[in-house]
């Protein structure tokens, strides 16, 4: 009888305690181990560096792909001036400015008619004006650069491989001091010359000079085009 | 006389239902160990009152000393990190099981030699 009454107690209380677990709410943190727990938070953990890892790596790879920006476009700006500078200089663009205008006429002779200047006076001319610090020349409609080629075919002086008209020529010459220049080429041996071939040389500063661009191919024996990906 | 704990049982789960009590997730392991050491004594003790051996003082006294050592180990695997709950719930699962099939042999009707 004792038996029974104790077999019976301790099945209620195995009831009890199996009811207590049936009620446990599945599936809910409480239910679980602190070791899903932890792993859990660890995750979030995880997952929320990884997002601020995301967040500074697009922030730095558009910081980067400014940079290249940037530099391509410093770079190809730097190299677009470099080639106005280099363009400048080897007279390829026009250039306006104040200068002196260099006109040489001919003397009042009744039986010659389309008196030209000689050659050899005109780059004398020019040694003179490069030699007071001339910028840029033009003579006529022909701009003077470092190739510039001044012959004489049948007694008609060429620049450039273009003739050049008839007596009067007038001459632009871009100079910062175009008084000064004035003074020191009224004196210089150039005009002298040009005076005693019979040819009137007058010389005006003006306020705005303009200068043709040099028309030629330019020649480049010792160059050649870079391919791309050389170096 | 094996309807006693069928319906102390149910009679238990009813109320344990009832009383909704909530303990903390940390035990639950603790509880599962408590269930398992009852469901080992009723068995046994179903199975001593068939073969009408049964024993109060053995009963409760193997009820106690399973629990205290279960939850001991339970205890000691969780502080060294080692599951050695698993111990207990196999030994105690194993003896449920000779025990049950005990109870089937005992219940089921004699052959006539």
């Amino acid at each position: 009888m004792k038996a029974r009454y104790l077999l019976f107690a301790i099945a209620v209380c195995t009831g009890v305690v199996g009811g207590w677990l049936l009620i446990q709410p599945v599936g809910d943190n409480a239910f679980e181990g602190e070791t899903v727990l932890e792993l859990r938070q660890l995750l979030d953990r995880e997952q929320e560096r990884a997002l601020a890892l995301n967040e500074s790596l697009s922030e730095y790879e558009s910081l980067l792909a400014d940079y290249q920006h940037e530099q391509k476009a410093h770079t190809a700006a730097a190299m677009e001036e470099t080639l106005e500078d280099l363009e400048k200089n080897a007279g390829l663009t026009d250039r306006e400015g104040g200068g002196l205008l260099i006109r040489i006429k001919p003397e009042e002779h009744p039986y010659e008619t389309d008196q030209h200047v000689r050659v050899e006076h005109l780059r004398r001319l020019l040694n003179d004006l490069n030699r007071y610090e001339a910028e840029d020349v033009a003579i006529g409609h022909e701009r003077i650069t470092t190739q510039s080629a001044f012959r004489e075919v049948n007694q008609i002086p060429h620049i450039n491989g273009n003739p050049l008209p008839a007596l009067p020529l007038t001459v632009y010459v871009l100079t910062d001091e175009p008084a000064e220049l004035k003074s020191q080429m009224q004196v210089a041996e150039s005009v002298q010359w040009l005076e005693n071939d019979r040819a009137n040389v007058n010389m005006t500063p003006a306020e705005a000079v303009s200068l043709p661009a040099f028309s030629q191919e330019l020649r480049m024996q010792h160059f050649s085009a870079n391919e791309e990906g050389e170096k | 006389m094996i309807w006693i704990p069928v319906v102390g049982t149910f009679l238990g789960l009813m109320i344990g239902i009832l009383i909704n009590v909530p303990f903390p997730a940390r035990f639950d392991m603790y509880v599962a160990l408590l269930l398992l050491s009852l469901l080992a004594t009723l068995f046994g003790g179903i199975r001593a009152s068939l073969e009408n051996t049964f024993h109060t003082g053995i009963c409760l006294s193997g009820f106690g000393s399973n629990l205290i050592l279960a939850l001991t180990l339970a205890f000691l695997g969780q502080q060294i990190g080692v599951d050695l709950y698993l111990a207990a719930v196999f030994a105690l699962g194993l003896g449920l099981f000779k025990n049950l099939s005990q109870i089937v042999r005992l219940c089921m009707p004699q052959k006539q030699a």
